[in-house]
């Protein structure tokens, strides 16, 4: 078998891979003929989902390049180079391996590579196969990544030194965030298939659910985190090369060696500024190299586990024998939002719920905090920022349902405890909102009070609107003729359909005017009175409203 | 007799399902009265997963109606399904939780009482043979010991009546001996019944008290094993199997034959 054969038969057990990955994170129903989510469709739709998600990761990649070196493009300023190289590897390592948390996660469980070994095929066939499917799982990620940096640099510095370091520097991000995101997948594996109910366990699994909410969560809004954050780092950049110690420290800390490296290299009178500055370019040059052997190891390394698990010689399953059966039982809405929780705390795509309350607070800090003293407008944005990344909660929380829907609702169990269970989970993120919102009134010592009012009084809303967002989903299954008597199907909201997304954009219209409507109250009454507590007062009329109306229609539907 | 006696545990009519242009069941009639074991035998396709599917409440009948103990599953979801415990042909579980976490869903949301759900569940899962895997996500479990774990789920709340679609599937001789006891006494309690669809004409034929044959979406015959071999034509005779019977009654004997002729046909001449 030569390698173009080796390449071409990778397909089979790379579409695996994705297909087994997907159903881990997201799980879809087992249907019957002719329902919309026979496992047919499933496939199709999973298959193209991967090629989707990897083209869009990959136009990321590109379009955070461009964006990381846009300051150096207006102002060519070696802080600005700096910050682009450090901004750029930092960018497309954090992608890299956010993408992987999506494609990875069966990989160690090695179902995807069961039936190779019993083909008869020679050991280096087996690996060449095994190595390739992993390789395509990345491929035009990392392409991307390094030619638009090496691009990025040759074109803005016109300096072929610069470019070659550039080169060595991006391959040696890619290298390691392979390493990395194939290591993660191990924990991950390892994190599902691990019992045990002790605290130890409990403890390791919430540390392992935070991490991976976190870094799940980043995904998607790394941009607008970036536009929020990208300011603050440059500066932060400038002052540290300006100061006597850090720039030492930073050169040796991959991606900052790479920027600083390649910023004496264009600007050689960067080492003229200090002594430390003068240390700093050749440290950050064997700081660079010892990345790349690092790099080239930790490959290394990675290509012997991944022939490993093709053999089925990694695949672990730790049990822990029960010593008693006793269950805690709970009432069932408390039943069914303990298993949302647990549920969504255990599979890396669904995690990102736990994640949220950190983005909010992050996202909502910042935006105030660049915004100057706080002022209603400030506060009101703030509050509309933090009501729609609670509603992303809802949808995500739909998946967390996977292949035990179709059970679940074999179970005497009201749907309206379904809508009220997510809806909590929901609320309860967006309470982030008015503490930090609060505590930054305190910490500026502001007269009015009434500005907290604005995200509390937001809860009664964004508990109409969650429940609102999910009730529309149902119904809208119904309406397609969903598979079930509640008209669910099991599939749980798929990024990829048309027909989801077209759902998935009506629902979050619908939330959207919900939690948008208290807002404008607010506005319009306090044009009409210019009184924050008429205005108030009128936004807690039209939150309560929207509460009572939509817990009304629950009862009734 | 009691009136729980007298009300068919499960009364359909009439039940047509169609999928777009595929109709899966065309006038379905089904009565299972309480203290049988009804045997619901099918060629695949024949439509056993969607009237299961039906009476359950997880699908809706196109026409037609059911009744699961005076109750329709459309109009009364909760209470019937709160009557009903059900074992789907595909294990349908959330994988990521333990079978204890799955438990303690499932038994918060029927009400039960902590006492007599621990007490089931413990006896239970030890004569499973749960204790190795009690704790571990239901992922990492065998077919066959997510088979176990759906099982005592379905039994949990001893429920008036068990729903089994391919309720052996990957279970042990052991395991699968233990749940054709616990079958058989489920149905001998007052006002219940066992429906169960299954492709093993063994276990069809010895724990069956009536059996209905299943085919293009309609019941095409029901009764006993000697009454279905009465109705059976061709090769089955007096002494003819459940499988013989079967085979003849949904006409697939012939095709049988003819098929594995091709296969011989086909197969000779290389393995000469």
């Amino acid at each position: 078998m030569d390698l173009r054969e080796a390449w071409r038969l990778s397909k089979a057990p790379y579409v695996e891979l994705v297909y087994r990955s997907t159903m881990m994170t997201r799980g879809t129903s087992g249907g019957g003929r002719g329902l919309r989510s026979d496992p047919a469709s499933n496939v199709k739709a999973i298959k193209r989902g991967a090629l989707v998600s990897k083209i869009l990761i990959s136009g990321f990649v590109g379009v955070g390049t461009a964006f990381a070196f846009s300051q150096y493009f207006v102002h060519k300023t070696a802080a600005a180079l700096v910050t682009g190289v450090t901004f750029s590897l930092a960018l497309s390592l954090a992608y890299l391996i956010l993408y992987s948390l999506q494609v990875l996660p069966s990989f160690w469980a090695a179902g995807s590579y069961a039936i190779l070994p019993t083909l008869p095929l020679e050991e280096r066939e087996l690996s060449l196969l095994t190595i390739f499917s992993i390789v395509r799982t990345f491929d035009t990620v990392v392409v991307v990544a390094v030619a638009t940096q090496v691009a990025a640099v040759a074109y803005l510095t016109a300096s072929w030194p610069a470019s070659a370091v550039m080169l060595a520097a991006s391959v040696t991000n890619v290298l390691l965030g392979v390493s990395i995101a194939v290591w993660l997948a191990g924990v991950f594996q390892r994190n599902a298939s691990r019992g045990g109910r002790g605290r130890g366990a409990a403890a390791l699994r919430f540390v392992f659910v935070i991490s991976w909410g976190l870094a799940a969560a980043s995904l998607g809004f790394l941009f607008s985190i970036l536009s929020y954050a990208f300011p603050a780092v440059e500066s932060a950049i400038s002052g540290a090369l300006a100061s006597t110690a850090v720039p030492i420290i930073l050169s040796l800390l991959h991606p900052f060696s790479a920027g600083i490296a390649i910023g004496s290299i264009v600007y050689p009178s960067l080492g003229s500024f200090s002594s430390s500055l003068r240390l700093a370019f050749p440290l950050s040059l064997a700081a660079l190299s010892a990345y790349l052997l690092l790099a080239v190891l930790a490959t290394n390394r990675t290509l012997k586990e991944v022939v490993g698990v093709a053999h089925g010689s990694t695949a672990v399953v730790v049990r822990q024998r029960a010593t008693d059966f006793l269950l805690r039982l709970r009432r069932p809405l408390a039943a069914y939002l303990v298993k949302d929780l647990r549920v969504a705390s255990k599979n890396p795509s669904t995690a990102f719920v736990f994640g949220l309350p950190a983005l909010e607070t992050a996202i909502v800090a910042l935006s105030l905090k660049g915004s100057g003293p706080l002022r209603a407008s400030t506060v009101l944005y703030s509050t509309a920022l933090g009501c729609f990344i609670s509603l992303i909660t809802v949808s995500i929380l739909l998946n967390t349902e996977g292949t035990g829907l179709d059970y679940t609702l074999s179970l005497p169990l009201d749907a309206r405890i379904m809508v009220l269970a997510k809806s909590v989970i929901a609320t309860v993120s967006f309470l982030t909102v008015p503490a930090i919102i609060g505590a930054l009134l305190i910490a500026e010592r502001s007269a009015s009070g009434w500005l907290v009012a604005i995200p509390l009084v937001e809860v009664a809303s964004i508990s109409a609107a969650s429940s609102a967002e999910l009730s529309f989903f149902i119904r809208s299954y119904k309406a397609g003729g969903g598979s079930t008597s509640r008209g669910i199907e099991a599939s749980g909201l798929s990024p990829v359909s048309a027909r989801d997304l077209a759902r998935f954009a009506t629902a979050f219209m619908v939330a959207g005017s919900i939690v948008l409507a208290p807002l404008g109250a607010y506005i319009g009454a306090y044009f009409a009175t210019a009184s924050h507590a008429a205005a108030v007062g009128a936004m807690a009329a039209v939150s309560l409203a929207e509460l009572g109306v939509m817990q009304a229609y629950l009862r009734r539907d | 007799m009691a009136a729980s006696e007298t009300i068919p545990v499960i009364e359909a009519w009439d039940v047509r399902k169609d999928y777009g242009d595929i109709h899966a069941l065309s006038g379905l009639n089904l009565r299972v009265m309480p203290g049988e074991i009804y045997g619901l035998l099918g060629p695949n396709g024949a439509g056993k997963s969607t009237i299961i599917k039906i009476i359950t409440g997880l699908a809706e009948a196109t026409s037609g109606g059911v009744k699961v103990l005076g109750l329709s599953p459309e109009d009364s979801p909760v209470e019937v399904k709160s009557k009903i415990g059900y074992v789907p042909e595909t294990t349908m579980l959330y994988e990521s939780l333990s079978p204890r976490d799955f438990f303690e869903f499932i038994a918060s949301v029927r009400h039960l009482d902590k006492r007599v759900a621990d007490d089931r569940v413990t006896k239970l899962s030890a004569a499973f043979g749960l204790q190795e895997y009690y704790d571990s996500p239901i992922a990492t479990l065998s077919m066959g010991t997510k088979q176990k774990v759906t099982l005592i789920a379905a039994l949990i709340h001893e429920p008036s009546l068990l729903v089994l679609d391919e309720p052996l599937n990957g279970l042990d001789a052991k395991s699968g001996r233990i749940f054709k006891d616990l079958i058989s006494l489920h149905a001998q309690r007052p006002g219940c019944a066992v429906l169960f669809s299954t492709h093993i004409m063994e276990v069809a034929e010895h724990l069956c008290t009536r059996i209905g044959v299943i085919y293009k979406g309609r019941i095409v015959a029901e009764g006993s094993l000697d009454e279905l071999r009465s109705k059976a034509t061709g090769a089955a005779g007096p002494q003819a199997t459940l499988e013989e019977v079967f085979l003849s009654l949904t006409h697939e004997q012939e095709e049988v034959a003819e098929t594995v002729k091709a296969l011989r046909d086909a197969f000779s001449p290389a393995t000469a």
